[in-house]
């Protein structure tokens, strides 16, 4: 497994902030939908608090995908397959991450739920087969949540942190620091002017044209 | 490019985004959760056959009910009465006022049986259509298949029924003399060997609300009276009777709360949407014959519509006054599976599984997560009627007795007439209300005249009204003139019209005021114009005084900041617990709490007898409306959304200007309401009147304690 020092950092960190918020949503939606009643109020903060709990179990799984990438692929710079297979890999890493909080959620509410039923019992004209019934019912609901909630998860992971990649220039960077693909030699070399005027289907030739100017490093 | 798309959001998502109450943040998830919700709640419901020959079945115009005669009440076993255990017969529950005490005579005494017998909504014959509106196969009792093309007669439906009809019997009221009904349960009894299929109390219980007469708890019917006495349980069993004493008295003997139009419906808890749906609904006009204000003479008084005949033995009839009971129903295809959380309380039906059995009888499904809305509409329990009216004006008393559709009524003409909305090639939830009136066009007016606390201050034109469910409004049309002022001729054809689209419970798709679709038009009732008819009746002015509206304190702000607040929301706690008030769910035992308040008190809702307050009812959004019914009193709006409204109400609820006993809720909205709570003590309740949300959990229990 990859050290600390070998973590890529810059690449990793948005990509599970966009994780996170991104599957979160989906998880306070559902429970919005079929969760426990005491837990579907103020949506909206409910998700941004989430989202930065969970931030850290995102981002272990996407350092993960992406050593698992760069092992796979080396440090980079990757070829346009490569930034797709590294990609996946880390979808299916926060897709992971969001199913198991799906069902940790589904498992908390449906203890709520039962607690709820329990006490409405003193009243009710459900027997003891009904509520099975209902116990029944409500355990195949949060099953189903479960599934939907990871297809929608899986679904705008794909978008948006295909999206994220997109606006880094098609890049996917796994290497540490600040540019193991990238030597700052390259970066350095290239007129600000040029950057700008860059467009992303080009950006993969600038390093390559910027380097033969530029002497090498010393360290 | 991005403008124009920025101002097409602004002018059509945006009021979208706002009428559902999508428009924040916490609205944006609850658009998602509500979205999501639907795909986990798959819901499939039958298509009803095409009834093939509309407004051919006469409007059935209730007659009143006639009293037991003296010597009749004297041989009931035991006689009602104002003695300890009198009230019912589990020999535990007095009448908490007699009418003596108020001063007032004895009361006339009724007697009404809950019956299991049939019913049926139409005598035309029916094509069996599938939801794109093809012909289908359709089935007998004996499960005999008959191929698709078929024209079939209905097999009536198994209904329980206040006296075994539907609606049930209509009791002519006066203010001044009291009413004891006598309500015995027969569902036990089945002499007809029917199939009582699948809803409804399962155990047959039954439990009276007269809505909303100012009753004592013990007449009220009420969940939270229910179990905590009287019977202790959700209902009257099969044998058990009770006596509801209805004393047609004002609350606090004010003149100005007396209302005009009561219906009576089943509420034992947790089915009352599937005991209403099944039949037990019944008609309660109350005249007001001080000075002859409004007793059913138009010769007297306001001289509103109505020409009344006496009876020897008290009762009256009141000609060219007419209650329209409006309730929709779905009929069973054969085909469509019977699943519901309440599956295991049926066992004879063996569910979850199809019932070809049951083909052409109504189906009711008792906990659908959109709400259960039918796709037949029917008036007076039959299905597009035709009313031959003179040429007059008529006092129509509207109510809505369904279980969770919103109508929106319009007279409207048609040159071509009705035609099937499958031959106008729609399908699926554009095939609800089976008839439209392509070239339909507003004819007349209505002249409102009354809500559901009674007469108006002043009468209201209206090109077209709101009919939630239990609501009433009572109208007068005129017959012998149109909107433009040409006169009508005998034999014209007017037809009263529903131009809502409602294709789940949960709000509706189109109307007036939200996105209004002008090819949904769908006749309802067919009026035909017959021959001139005396009329002394006047149309009230827009100036003519009705009733003066109950005084407001005016210290009602101050009195507000001390407010009790509802929030009715929807969410899951569990098995079919899924509408909630305050985030909890209904505790028949113990009266609710309220929000934290403006002064920062979250109090019980307990008021002393005697008192007034405010209370402040919300909708806590996901895109659902809610009829929100107090128990006991009428209350006056406030405000809405903030605006105070006690003076010019907003265009989306013009009679917010009356007394009504049922908050209209848009989706976000927030109403606060002023009432008092007099006479009695005891346990009452809240709840949204859509009736499976009642039936699962939005409700909650208040009660009035001794000053």
């Amino acid at each position: 497994m990859t050290g600390i020092r070998q973590v890529p950092w810059r690449t990793a960190l948005p990509l599970a902030l966009v994780a996170a918020l991104g599957s979160e949503f989906w998880v306070v939606a559902v429970r919005g939908a079929v969760g426990a009643t005491e837990r579907t109020s103020e949506p909206f903060a409910q998700w941004v608090l989430d989202s930065a709990v969970v931030l850290p179990a995102y981002l272990v799984a996407v350092v993960v995908a992406l050593s698992v990438a760069r092992r796979r692929y080396g440090p980079g710079p990757l070829a346009p397959r490569q930034v797709v297979g590294s990609l996946l890999m880390v979808v299916l890493a926060a897709t992971l991450v969001a199913a198991v909080l799906l069902a940790v959620d589904a498992v908390v509410d449906y203890r709520l739920q039962m607690q709820n039923l329990g006490r409405s019992s003193a009243h009710g004209s459900c027997t003891d087969a009904c509520f099975a019934q209902q116990h029944r019912e409500t355990i195949v609901l949060q099953v189903k949540a479960v599934g939907l909630g990871t297809v929608l998860a899986l679904v705008s992971n794909v978008v948006l942190l295909g999206v994220l990649v997109a606006l880094r220039g098609g890049r996917l960077d796994l290497s540490a620091g600040r540019s193991a693909a990238y030597p700052a030699h390259a970066r350095v070399a290239v007129p600000r002017h040029e950057v700008l005027r860059v467009v992303p289907g080009r950006v993969r030739e600038r390093p390559h044209r910027a380097h033969e100017g530029v002497p090498p490093p010393s360290g | 490019m991005l403008g124009t798309g920025l101002a097409t959001f602004g002018g059509v998502g945006v009021p979208y985004l706002s009428a559902k109450g999508w428009l924040s943040a916490d609205g944006a998830f609850a658009a998602v959760s509500t979205a999501i919700g639907d795909q986990l709640f798959t819901e499939v419901f039958p298509t009803s056959p095409l009834i093939l020959d509309p407004f051919v079945d006469e409007l059935p115009v209730p007659e009143a009910l006639r009293p037991l005669s003296p010597d009749a009440v004297s041989k009931l076993k035991p006689p009602p009465g104002p003695g300890p255990g009198e009230q019912n017969s589990y020999r535990n529950e007095q009448h908490q006022i007699w009418p003596s005490t108020l001063g007032l005579p004895d009361p006339i005494v009724y007697e009404i049986d809950v019956l299991v017998r049939t019913h049926s909504f139409t005598s035309s014959q029916v094509l069996p259509i599938d939801n794109a509106g093809n012909p289908t196969v359709s089935f007998d009792a004996d499960l005999n298949r008959y191929p698709a093309g078929t024209k079939r007669s209905l097999p009536p439906s198994t209904i329980y029924g206040f006296n075994g009809t539907f609606p049930g019997p209509m009791i002519n009221a006066e203010y001044g003399k009291p009413a004891l009904v006598r309500f015995s349960n027969h569902l036990d009894e089945n002499p007809m060997g029917l199939d009582r299929q699948d809803f409804g109390s399962p155990v047959w219980q039954f439990l009276t609300h007269l809505h909303n007469g100012h009753t004592a708890p013990e007449s009220d019917g009420n969940p939270h009276y229910a179990i905590t006495a009287g019977p202790h349980a959700h209902g009257f069993f099969p044998t058990d009777w009770v006596d509801q004493l209805y004393l047609n008295h004002p609350a606090g003997g004010d003149e100005t709360e007396k209302q005009s139009f009561f219906w009576f419906h089943d509420h034992t808890m947790d089915f009352t949407g599937a005991n209403v749906y099944k039949g037990m609904v019944g008609l309660y006009p109350i005249y007001d014959p001080k000075d002859g204000t409004d007793m059913g003479d138009e010769r007297q008084g306001l001289r509103l519509p109505g020409v009344r005949t006496n009876h020897a033995d008290g009762s009256f009839d009141v000609k060219y006054d007419i209650p329209l009971a409006i309730y929709d129903c779905r009929l069973d295809d054969g085909v469509t599976l019977h699943h519901d959380i309440h599956d295991d309380q049926f066992p004879d039906a063996h569910n979850p599984r199809t019932h070809p059995e049951w083909w052409g009888m109504t189906f009711h499904r008792h906990f659908p997560n959109h709400g259960f809305v039918g796709d037949i509409f029917t008036v007076n329990g039959t299905a597009y009627p035709v009313l031959q009216v003179d040429r007059r004006k008529y006092r129509f008393r509207f109510l809505d007795c369904s279980v969770s559709r919103i109508y929106e009524f319009k007279m409207m003409s048609s040159t071509k007439g009705p035609k099937s909305a499958v031959s106008l090639g729609y399908s699926d939830d554009e095939l609800d209300g089976q008839y439209r009136i392509p070239d339909g066009q507003q004819c007349m007016q209505f002249t409102e005249i009354a809500t559901d606390g009674g007469l108006l201050p002043f009468a209201i034109k209206r090109d077209s009204f709101e009919l939630w469910p239990a609501k009433r409004r009572e109208v007068i049309i005129d017959f012998t003139r149109y909107l433009d002022g040409h006169p009508t001729t005998k034999g014209d054809v007017v037809y009263l019209t529903n131009i809502m689209k409602m294709e789940d419970g949960r709000m509706w798709d189109s109307s007036s005021r939200f996105s209004f679709d002008p090819d949904y038009m769908v006749p309802m009732v067919k009026f035909v114009i017959g021959d001139d008819a005396p009329d002394a009746s006047v149309l009230p002015g827009p100036n003519k005084k009705l009733r003066d509206l109950p005084p407001l304190p005016a210290d009602w702000r101050t009195l507000a900041q001390d407010r009790k607040i509802f929030e009715v929301k929807r969410g899951s706690a569990g098995g079919e617990i899924e509408w909630l008030i305050n985030g909890v769910q209904f505790d028949p035992e113990n009266v609710a709490r309220s929000l934290k308040n403006p002064q920062g008190k979250s109090p019980l809702a307990l008021q002393p007898r005697g008192s007034f307050a405010v209370w402040e009812i919300r909708n806590g959004g996901g895109g659902w409306v809610h009829p929100f019914h107090l128990h006991m009193e009428e209350h006056r709006t406030l405000t809405r959304n903030g605006v105070d409204v006690t003076k010019n109400p907003l265009p989306s609820h013009p009679d917010d200007r009356s007394r009504e006993d049922l908050v209209a809720l848009d989706p976000g909205e927030s109403v606060l309401v002023y009432r008092g709570f007099r006479t009695f003590v005891g346990p009452y309740v809240a709840h949204c009147h859509n009736l499976l949300h009642e039936d699962h959990a939005m409700m909650f229990a208040w009660s009035i304690t001794p000053p």
